[in-house]
């Protein structure tokens, strides 16, 4: 959980940190206690400028001056990045056939561009890139810098030489070397036997090697060039001269003193024992030898320790004092995880090693400064004035078991800042408009808490690790009523460019159109920068009834970040009524349908309620003597029959499809017969013979001389398919209709005469029949939350005197709340509007001159008291919602009215008043963030807030 | 439409006719009246025409008049446009790896197999110039050569012998520390050998006989392909499998003085900023896209590698995908590009101009400006479109594909196709 919340933290905080920070800025970082490389001082200001420390004031904190960027952790523990000197998981070297390969560089197997971000913010900076440890010389190990550029990123390739004594390296692979494929007159080779197998064998294979070396260095015999068997000496060479240090891996005692007895004839090599888990028998050996030691520290979770006494040990248990032990005799020590350890686990491991011999700073310069030093590099592992500015900056011990670091400084620059994750955000503002009760603030600030407002005012407490935020005008987040923005698609303009797509079509009612948004296509994220926080996404008008209206965020990747309202409203446009019906009967129709099914469900919903408090259902197992009901068997053939409607889409239909009556009957020869009236071009209804398979119906008629194959898929009260002709295809969906007035199913019928029929469990205490659940009809499921939850209609229509006719039909007969989506109609429906109380939707685009005045339908509706809402609509974009605004503040719209238009009227008319729309405790913390003053020229969106998420570039963050 | 390809005689028997019909009609002058012309080195045409002279061209435009008696070709609806050239390819030749890691000696010219369905494919898929090198597996896998798919024998359709080296820095077991290793000794023992070769040669002897002056002269037979590649005569094409391998390969060449063209698969997307400081331009090898899974989201991304290399400021070539239904077509390959974000002229250069210019051919191939060989396709239709066959492929000035004729298609697809 903790990792996760870091990684959280790495995600969140990696970006914004980098990218808000100019280079050569200068940040003062308050260390109550830091470490120079040997000790801990403090407290002090390290004050950073450009890549560097530039200066290191002791004694108390002083103020910043202006512009100075301040990093203040409570007991900041500041140290430098640390050095992982042994080897490690970070890189896994795939280990080669040869049992010796001096020529092999561990760091030929890094990849530079590989992602470290993660090790990075987790404080390790210098890795050594080790050849691996399954053979007895697997090659020469590097050093990467993870902070630095991909070219830079390996500092040296020629750190070390390895070799490796312990039984891991024992019995390497035979080796396979095919001059050419085996055949019959070329039987295979035989296998090219390695060595070691044997201790004494590993040991000897070394002296070989060393020996073969010396004589080349004395000049008694050539170099031999490398080749299959004859290993590279020139590593060899470089080691007995002391110019490249020779690591050896031994953990056992005895492999110890057989390594010091191996290199004591050539007194130039500098000898690195690594892993040592058995050093504290041999302590006088090797604090005469010289060595130094990197030291396994701690034990990995989960790993196999070595088996207990009497048996055979090798790597012995590690043993927490030994660090102690060895740097008492005066041994160079260095710490790094154990094998198969996390190697970001570095600190976590050596603090393993702490006991009275072995001090917290011990422990610190075994992972930094004298890790550097073993690897014979200088790296900038020590906080100095004038060192380099690579800090790690924790709130207390570093060597506490869960201390990470909170801030990660490499040259100068926040890499990683793990307080942004869950940070509080104050946004301080010289106008707040809450577009509440309370106004407008001056100087104002605001506190969101896990993505909700938690406070607001100009008195507020802020947290003492928030992230502050300074800006001229802050308002709500902007709603855009109805628009386009996230819905996927492209259109083609030519010659290779492509545009966003023409809008969404007229969607069949149980589509919602959060299923076709998507939250991280480019338009949805310009929509944010231009603070925009909440779009009622629909498809454009077109038809009487176009579809759902779903209510979504501009920001966030899963639906539960961004999804408001799956169905937040219905899209109504006065027009194109579908053939033999008229606008009006088709959107009435459409209303009483709504109306009627959901008068059925609530009807079913009092009925179930009265008969479970009449009959509570029972909670346990069956009792002795009751007889348990078998539901009634069922057929399911007889689904088929009936009537249907529903649509034909797809091809050469027009958008929308085309609405389509079907009558199924079951026919002698077994089939079924599928009459489809409406089929256009032809008054004839189109009658089709068809095969069933299982729920599935299929067959093919003629039609204007082109054979259309058609199949369904038929259940109880759907049936979906598609339909098929040489050129072109497309779907079939279908609903039942009128089924309350038909005979009962001959399915039904013959359940009935099944024999078991179930005998009532006692007589004469005949129980009811539980209530029936009224069919479920996708198509008409929005209606319920139109007509229950008070979600909004969205109508367009083309005159006047037809938007009386339906604001009456909407509003007097269904009382339904509704937006009127036709601004260009103002000021002649404003009676109207005023008189059913019905709000107005304006594009930004509304402004109109007629007759040499301009028509301003904002102000003219609210001078009416009719509220105004902003929608960027069908064709628009959501980017200019804020211009449209201005635009109309322009022409007479009171600001006030403005704003409240972008914001809480918004929330009203969607139904969403209890989340969006104000500056409220408790809301959902969705801001616009201006620079300038608020609708006046020159004034511009910055960014917006999310969730209490940022979006936009901020320059003006407070210190 | 997949044409179901099997080796053997039919095969073998099919390309015979294919090669055999088109090899009587020799280069004669053509006119190409009236196609919307794409000549990859100037705006496209919507109805224009091209004239072809002793199989090279000699003018394309609206204004070009047919001379009198030369054959004339109707592309009236149809889209002219200049052969593909293919920059890097393993196909079309028998066993592309060796088992041997280090074989510099071995030509891809000596297993080039005339009657393998790739060659036959190349007719059909407008793949003009192609340019083969030995399998990935192989550290140092030989010589290349440039072929046209045309041709009685292997010398006939051979443009350019030993055309570059072939190196891949993918290592075959796993270990990439230990091949680069192996790579590495190579290369020296190519020094060793060059050196030697320079201290201890003769002076100049005339023996009259190729074999033995180059024995006089102390000329390895097995290091001679390595040091022209050391002496900067011939260039490596080097397969880099990640990122960190455009980085390494750009130090070898430094490292060896030797001149080097990046393959480039997927998973080098990472170094396409770095490269494009480089100022290299790559060949693109395998997916166009490829998605990787966020380490802490666990949330899927997917990398554009075409986009990445443009932002990046990389020029690249794009190369088929053998066996792949789709991406085995150039065409489809430059089509792809423009859902990318691609211009037409950037997506049709990447399949022309761009490769023909990495393989050292752009005085000869890549488009249709005059002097350049007349490998010139008649498409079907729009070749960005996705929807186009070559209807009629003509190669150095020769008719040498018509898609009516195509005995294979006539096979699979019926007499009457289209």
């Amino acid at each position: 959980m903790r990792r996760s919340l870091l990684f959280l933290g790495v995600l969140s905080a990696l970006v914004p940190a980098a990218a808000g920070q100019t280079p050569g800025r200068e940040v003062w970082v308050r260390a109550q206690r830091y470490f120079n490389g040997e000790r801990y001082e403090g407290p002090a200001t390290l004050r950073l400028s450009g890549s560097v420390i530039a200066a290191i004031d002791r004694g108390g904190f002083q103020e910043a001056p202006e512009g100075v960027r301040v990093i203040a952790v409570p007991d900041a523990h500041v140290i430098p990045h640390l050095v992982l000197a042994g080897s490690s998981s970070l890189l896994r070297v795939a280990p080669s056939p040869e049992g010796i390969e001096p020529s092999i560089h561990a760091a030929d197997a890094f990849d530079p561009f590989a992602d470290h971000s993660r090790t990075v913010a987790e404080g390790l900076a210098f890795v050594y890139l080790s050849p691996g440890a399954s053979r007895l010389v697997p090659g020469i190990g590097g050093v990467a810098n993870l902070l630095a550029k991909p070219a830079a990123k390996v500092m040296a390739n020629r750190v070390a030489l390895h070799a490796v004594v312990t039984r891991s390296a024992y019995n390497p692979p035979d080796i396979y070397d095919p001059p050419m494929d085996p055949g019959p007159d070329n039987p295979s080779p035989p296998l090219r036997k390695q060595q070691p197998a044997t201790r004494a064998d590993a040991f000897a294979a070394l002296r070989e090697l060393l020996a073969g070396g010396e004589a080349v260095r004395r000049g008694e015999t050539p170099l031999p060039p490398p080749g299959r068997g004859v290993p590279d000496l020139r590593p060899v060479l470089d080691v007995l001269d002391g110019r490249l240090p020779f690591r050896v891996r031994a953990h056992a005692a005895v492999d110890i003193l057989a390594v010091l007895d191996l290199v004591r004839p050539f007194p130039d090599i500098r000898l690195i024992i690594e892993g040592a888990s058995e050093a504290e028998q041999v302590i006088s050996e090797l604090s005469a030898s010289g060595a130094t030691v990197v030291l396994s520290s701690g034990v990995a979770p989960g790993a196999a320790l070595p088996p207990p006494e009497p048996f055979a040990s090798e790597e012995g248990p590690y043993d927490p004092r030994l660090a102690g032990v060895l740097q008492r005799a005066g041994i160079v020590v260095v710490l790094a995880p154990p094998e198969g350890a996390r190697p970001e686990d570095l600190l976590w491991y050596a603090a393993q090693s702490l006991s009275p011999d072995f001090r917290p700073e011990d422990v610190l310069r075994s992972v930094t400064s004298r890790a550097a030093q073993v690897l014979g590099l200088d790296l900038p592992v020590a906080i100095q004035e004038k060192g380099a500015a690579n800090l790690l900056v924790y709130a207390g011990d570093p060597l506490a078991p869960s201390a990470r670091p909170l801030v990660v400084l490499a040259e100068g620059e926040v890499v990683y800042d793990g307080r942004a994750a869950r940070r509080p955000l104050a946004i301080t503002a010289r106008e707040l408009h809450t577009a509440s009760d309370a106004g407008t603030i001056a100087n104002g600030t605001v506190v969101v808490v896990d993505g909700k407002i938690a406070a607001v005012g100009t008195d507020v407490v802020i947290p003492w690790n928030a992230r502050r935020l300074a800006v001229d005008v802050l308002t709500p987040g902007f709603i855009d009523c109805m628009g386009q923005a996230g819905i996927r698609g492209y259109r083609d303009l030519g010659d290779g460019a492509l545009a966003m797509g023409g809008g969404l079509q007229p969607q069949p009612m149980e589509i919602a159109p959060s299923s076709l948004f998507d939250p991280e296509f480019p338009d949805v994220r310009a929509a944010a920068l231009a603070g925009v926080t909440a779009i009622g996404v629909a498809p454009r008008p077109g038809r009487p009834v176009v579809g759902q209206l779903s209510i979504v965020k501009t920001l966030g990747s899963k639906e539960d970040e961004y999804l408001i309202r799956k169905m937040g409203g219905v899209v109504l446009d006065y027009q194109n009524p579908p053939p033999g019906e008229t606008t009006r009967g088709a959107l009435a129709k459409f209303m009483k349908d709504g109306k009627d099914y959901h008068d059925a469900w609530r009807k079913y919903a009092d009925e179930k309620a009265e008969y479970e408090k009449k009959h509570p259902p029972a909670t346990g197992d069956a009792t002795v003597g009751q007889t348990v009901k078998p539901a009634p068997r069922r057929r399911s053939f007889s689904d088929f029959e009936g009537a249907w409607e529903g649509r034909v889409y797809g091809g050469v239909v027009p958008p929308g499809g085309i609405a389509v009556r079907v009558t199924i009957a079951a026919i002698d020869s077994g089939g079924y017969e599928l009459t489809v009236a409406d089929l256009p071009g032809d008054a004839e209804p189109a009658k089709i013979v068809m095969e069933r398979r299982r729920r599935t119906l299929s067959g093919s008629f003629e039609r204007l001389g082109v054979v259309v194959e058609v199949e369904l898929t038929v259940w109880r009260e759907e049936a979906h398919g598609t339909w098929r002709s040489p050129m072109q295809q497309g779907g079939i969906l279908l609903a039942r209709t009128g089924r309350e007035h038909e005979p009962p199913a001959r399915g039904e019928e013959e359940a009935a005469e099944l024999p078991g029929k179930p005998e009532p469990a006692e007589a004469g205490a005949k129980a009811p029949e539980p209530p029936k659940p009224p069919r479920l009809i996708g198509s008409r499921e929005p209606m319920r939350e139109i007509v229950t939850g008070g979600h909004p209609l969205f109508v367009s229509v083309r005159d006047g005197s037809s938007a009386e006719e339906l604001i009456r039909l909407l509003r007097v007969d269904y009382d339904a709340r509704t937006v009127f989506t036709s601004p260009e109609l103002v000021p002649g429906v404003l009676d109207v509007l005023d008189e059913h109380s019905v709000a107005l939707l304006v594009t930004p685009a509304s402004m109109r001159r007629e007759k040499g005045e301009w028509v301003n339908p904002a102000a003219l509706a609210v001078g009416r008291g009719i509220p105004v809402v902003l929608g960027s609509g069908a064709a628009g974009d959501s980017r200019t919602l804020y211009q449209g605004a201005s635009y109309l503040v322009r022409f007479g719209f009171g600001r006030t009215e403005a704003l409240k238009a972008l914001t809480a009227w918004g929330a009203f008319v969607l139904n969403v008043s209890d989340r969006i729309g104000t500056i409220e405790v408790g809301k959902d913390a969705d801001f616009a963030l201006i620079e300038g003053r608020l609708f006046e020229p020159g004034s511009r969106v910055v960014g917006s807030v999310v969730n209490g998420h940022l979006a936009g570039d901020f320059k003006k963050e407070a210190p | 439409m997949t044409i179901p390809m099997s080796r053997g005689p039919v095969a073998g028997a099919l390309a015979a006719v294919l090669l055999v019909a088109t090899s009587f009609a020799g280069a004669q002058d053509l006119f190409i009246r009236g196609g919307h012309v794409i000549t990859c080195a100037g705006p496209e045409m919507p109805e224009a025409h091209v004239l072809i002279r002793g199989g090279r061209i000699e003018a394309a435009g609206p204004d070009v008049v047919a001379p009198e008696g030369v054959r004339v070709i109707d592309a009236y609806g149809r889209y002219v446009m200049p052969a593909f050239v293919v920059a890097e390819t393993s196909q079309g030749i028998r066993t592309p790896n060796e088992i041997v890691p280090v074989t510099p000696f071995v030509s891809v010219t000596d297993s080039l197999d005339p009657t393998l369905p790739f060659i036959e494919d190349c007719f059909r898929d407008g793949h003009y110039t192609v340019h083969i090198l030995p399998g990935d597996r192989t550290a140092i896998g030989g010589t290349g050569a440039i072929i046209r798919p045309y041709g009685l024998n292997v010398l006939d359709m051979v443009l350019a012998p030993d055309s570059a080296m072939k190196i891949s820095l993918i290592p075959p077991g796993g270990s990439r520390a230990a091949h680069l290793s192996n790579l590495r000794r190579a290369l020296e023992d190519g020094q060793r050998y060059l050196e030697g070769k320079r201290r201890d040669a003769p002076s100049q002897p005339q023996t009259g006989s190729t074999v033995l002056d180059l024995m006089a002269l102390g000329v390895d037979r097995r290091q001679h392909s390595l040091a022209r590649l050391l002496e900067g005569d011939l260039i490596a094409f080097v397969t880099c499998g990640t990122a960190g391998d455009c980085m390494q390969a750009l130090r070898l060449a430094e490292e060896f003085k030797i001149k080097v063209q990046l393959v480039c698969g997927p998973g080098t997307w990472r170094a396409a900023e770095w490269l494009g400081k480089q100022g290299v331009s790559v060949i693109l090898q395998g997916d166009l896209e490829m998605e990787e899974s966020d380490p802490d989201t666990g949330k899927n991304i997917l990398r554009v590698i075409p986009k990445i290399y443009k932002d990046a400021g990389v020029r690249f070539a794009l190369t088929p995908v053998p066996g792949h239904l789709g991406r085995r077509y150039m065409w489809y390959q430059a089509a792809t590009l423009l859902r990318y974000g691609f211009t037409r002229e950037e997506a049709l250069a990447a399949a022309t101009s761009i490769p023909a210019e990495l393989i050292g051919m752009q005085d000869r191939k890549g488009d249709l400006s005059p002097g350049k060989d007349a490998d010139v396709l008649i498409m079907t239709a729009d070749p960005l479109t996705g929807l186009a066959w070559v209807d009629k492929g003509i190669m150095a000035g020769e008719v040498a594909y018509d898609r009516a004729r195509d005995p294979r298609l006539k096979e699979v697809l019926g007499s009457d196709h289209k």
